[in-house]
């Protein structure tokens, strides 16, 4: 298909205001004919001082409306400026393709329909959270999931290893509007989570502040209490490991071996 | 300096707190917070039943 001239990049500024986001980042921003953007509303005023046509995606919300039909709606919006020849940028928080289907279904359908498209990477949620709480993902492993995903499908977890569970504040939600789920549902998962760690096992809500002001929320619960624990929408549940990695010896003595042999 | 100029510049560099502005500085952050509000920071959702779409995975052992 010949390559059309509108254009699409879906950035992300990071998790906080001023202190995360690439030059590269800002000058896609500045550059852009037209920029989308699903942001905290101080980041957004902030992307609209970088460019004069910028546009929040956040009307497309509504209470009681399907998100689905929502990122619809976003993914039309940014496609249509695409096919008016313009060089789209969408600003997304954090990094643009974490739990953020928008994005990565606006450049797939962009690049189906002949445009260039392409996603830069950003600091994303996950990766405050290592810093801020100390964690290294690759001292027992990590293994994340979305939470009502963890709910609805049957996945196998190692509890020797990190669990994060996004989402947290919409666990067990069938909704699938903007909606939280309470504390019935939170139950669900509670005792889910049950199966794989004893009821005082320590897990934290943890929230990264949107602007450098404010202090990440880390908040410690023992898991039996985390129904009624203090959790919003922007909400993530660490999990730490809850018992010791399980040695492999067949593999290790394999392993020397043909290390032995090279 | 509006409260967004503010913020960026805090945010920029490491050895600036907010104890370095202003009463007057910081209350209009503080009140630019308040009237931001929030944002709805979802962007992605989970369906009970997945959609049988070309790009899911399929089964490729046995069971």
């Amino acid at each position: 298909m010949q390559q059309q001239s509108g254009s699409l990049v879906c950035v992300g500024p990071g998790m906080i205001l001023g202190a995360h986001i690439t030059e590269r980042c800002r000058n896609y921003i500045e550059q852009a004919d037209v920029v989308f953007m699903s942001c905290h509303p101080l980041v957004e005023s902030w992307i609209a001082s970088m460019n004069k046509d910028v546009h929040s995606l956040q009307h497309f919300y509504g209470e009681g409306k399907d998100r689905r039909e929502t990122y619809r709606e976003m993914q039309d919006a940014i496609i249509q400026q695409v096919r008016e020849n313009k060089r789209v940028v969408g600003v997304f928080y954090g990094h643009p393709g974490i739990f953020a289907q928008v994005p990565h279904k606006s450049i797939a359908q962009a690049r189906k329909e002949g445009f260039a498209a392409h996603m830069e990477p950003g600091i994303s949620a996950d990766a405050c959270l290592y810093a801020d709480m100390g964690i290294d993902p690759g001292r027992y492993g990590i293994q994340q999931y979305e939470a009502s995903q963890f709910l609805f499908y049957k996945r196998n977890i190692d509890p020797s290893a990190y669990l994060l569970l996004w989402q947290i504040g919409h666990a067990g939600d069938v909704s699938l509007t903007t909606r939280q789920s309470g504390t019935a549902e939170r139950q669900v998962l509670v005792d889910q989570l049950l199966k794989y760690y004893p009821p005082e096992h320590q897990v934290a809500i943890y929230e990264c502040p949107f602007i450098i002001t404010e202090q990440p929320k880390i908040d410690w619960y023992p898991l039996h209490a985390l129904a009624t624990a203090d959790i919003s929408l922007v909400s993530t549940l660490v999990v730490p490991p809850g018992q010791a990695m399980k040695p492999a010896p067949d593999i290790v003595k394999t392993l020397n071996l043909i290390y032995e042999s090279s | 300096m509006s409260a967004i100029e503010l913020l960026d510049k805090l945010g920029k560099t490491p050895d600036l707190d907010i104890t370095a502005l202003t009463a007057a500085e910081q209350a209009e952050i503080a009140n630019a917070v308040k009237l931001a509000g929030e944002n709805n920071p979802v962007l992605t959702i989970v369906e009970p039943e997945q959609p049988d779409t070309d790009d899911e995975p399929k089964d490729s052992l046995s069971d």
